[in-house]
């Protein structure tokens, strides 16, 4: 789906800020980009849907090189969630706001409608739809920008920071959106400096560091190499960090993720009888 | 991020210049522009500008503003070269119609307005790629003796300016990313799809509740185009 070859970038000051890049994601995978500030996750992101072009090497999405592409003929292909929904927001309505994308793309009016009610629903937005967005709070904002990048219907969501400013449960809310729409098939990248999340919904991290990938790996392997995240001021999250305080964790605890996970190896419980006991 | 209104650190002659003496250079350059009216001497004016920007080693920095501002100029002096009627006719645009033509002497006063309007908007971002904006307070509240509430607020207005272009660029991304063509490399296109983020702006910034939202159906058909188009 989207193919990274020796990208290499830099701004127009000179400042290199990803250099040779290479990687795979295929159509379907939930990849959590992760690394401190200005490692250049957001950059990275700006790659995949043509806002930014690569100074050296190439980027593919399904074949097309972004460098011979728009922003708006990619965009059928890869949604773009921003950190701040209010750079997005600008129609005094959430329903003409929520069909923007799909007029821009020449959808007719029946198609339109039609996809601000499907993409509504999907976010819980329908009691909103002919209220102003500018006036909603922050997470019912997010979410206005989460439907009308729905409504494009792309198969890649590329999400940046999409829990910034929200409180957990408005958080979990969009994360178990977007963890729906994977499930749909939906090919998800998201950038959160937030690891719980990355250990509850990501399925491989990619770890950058000064512009270049330090870890490329399955979340629970890049969550059990503290040394490596600790070069990019990462720390795991809450569970791997204790288990790992025992000496021969790994015999005695295996390498979980989560509370249920350790719960389960501990009582021999599973998931459904934490959720009871709890 | 722009140059504009950031200072660039160098080791040049310009940066090493009293803040004062940048400050009255930049006044007296465009106080000058609006004394010359030929061509030749805007021109000159408008290069010594460029210079100066030679002088200071940001050259490559100020690339990107003297092209912008020339594509402005160039959108500025198409209309301007239609309203001078004076001079001898080179062209007529459309035959039989006297009031559309292009003259010589349109041609000699659009071109010089175009350097007139290069060198006002010029000069400025040079003065503030060169000198820090605390020195620029100093020397208007100590020098110039004016006051520290009126210096202050000139400065949070400079300062601003790059914060607010690149909120700028951060709603034309957002946009873009929602398949609106504003990264066309069709200038015409590109200019009539900024104007409904325009309209959203000052409506949003007047609290009148929004913009006209007729955006369903094919958007070359939508309203505020016709609205444009009728207005001319």
């Amino acid at each position: 789906m989207i193919k990274v070859e020796q990208l290499t970038f830099a701004y127009p000051n000179g400042m290199p800020v990803l250099e040779n890049l290479s990687f795979e994601i295929k159509s379907g995978e939930f990849v959590a980009l992760i690394g401190q500030n200005g490692a250049g996750k957001t950059t990275l992101l700006k790659q995949f849907n043509g806002l930014l072009k690569p100074t050296g090497g190439t980027v593919r999405i399904d074949g097309i090189d972004t460098r011979n592409s728009t922003t708006g003929i990619l965009a059928q292909k890869v949604g773009f969630l921003f950190q701040n929904p209010d750079h997005q927001i600008f129609l005094p309505t959430v329903a003409q706001e929520i069909g923007f994308g799909p007029a821009n793309l020449g959808c007719s009016r029946e198609e339109i409608d039609r996809r601000v009610r499907e993409a509504a629903a999907q976010v819980g937005l329908e009691p909103y739809l002919n209220e102003n967005p500018l006036f909603l709070s922050k997470g019912q904002r997010q979410r206005v920008a989460f439907a009308s990048l729905l409504s494009m219907r792309p198969q890649v969501m590329v999400l940046d920071e999409p829990t910034t400013g929200q409180d957990y449960r408005e958080g979990i809310e969009i994360m178990e959106m977007v963890k729906a729409l994977h499930r749909q098939g939906h090919t998800v990248i998201f950038v959160t400096h937030d690891m719980e999340l990355v250990a509850r919904y990501a399925e491989r991290v990619i770890v950058l560091s000064q512009g270049r990938i330090l870890m490329d790996d399955t979340c629970r392997r890049v969550f059990y190499q503290p040394d490596v995240l600790r070069r990019t001021n990462l720390f795991p999250p809450q569970i791997p960090t204790l288990v790992q305080k025992f000496d021969c964790y790994q015999e005695d605890f295996g390498t979980p993720l989560s509370v249920e996970e350790l719960y389960a190896t501990i009582t021999g419980c599973g998931g459904e009888e934490y959720v009871h006991c709890s | 991020m722009s140059i504009v209104a950031n200072y660039l650190n160098r080791d040049s002659v310009i940066h090493r210049l009293h803040p004062l003496t940048k400050l009255f250079w930049s006044l007296w350059v465009m106080g000058l522009s609006f004394l010359f009216s030929d061509l030749w001497s805007l021109a000159a004016l408008f290069f010594s500008v460029v210079a100066i920007a030679a002088m200071a080693r940001m050259l490559r920095e100020m690339v990107p503003v003297f092209k912008g501002l020339f594509f402005f100029a160039l959108f500025f002096w198409a209309f301007q070269v239609l309203l001078i009627a004076e001079g001898r006719p080179l062209l007529t645009l459309i035959p039989g119609n006297p009031g559309l033509r292009i003259t010589d002497r349109g041609v000699f006063i659009a071109t010089a307005m175009g350097f007139r309007l290069m060198v006002i908007a010029s000069s400025f971002p040079v003065l503030l790629a060169t000198t820090q904006m605390k020195d620029l307070v100093v020397v208007l509240v100590e020098k110039l003796k004016i006051p520290y509430s009126y210096a202050f607020m000139f400065i949070t207005s400079l300062r601003f300016i790059p914060t607010f272009m690149n909120e700028m660029e951060q709603i034309i991304q957002a946009q873009c990313s929602r398949a609106h063509r504003l990264d066309s490399r069709n200038f015409v296109t590109r200019f009539f799809f900024n104007l409904p983020l325009g309209h959203s702006v000052v409506d949003y910034v007047g609290e009148k509740g929004g913009t006209d939202g007729h955006i369903h159906g094919n958007p070359r058909f939508r309203h505020w185009e016709t609205d444009v188009f009728a207005s001319l």
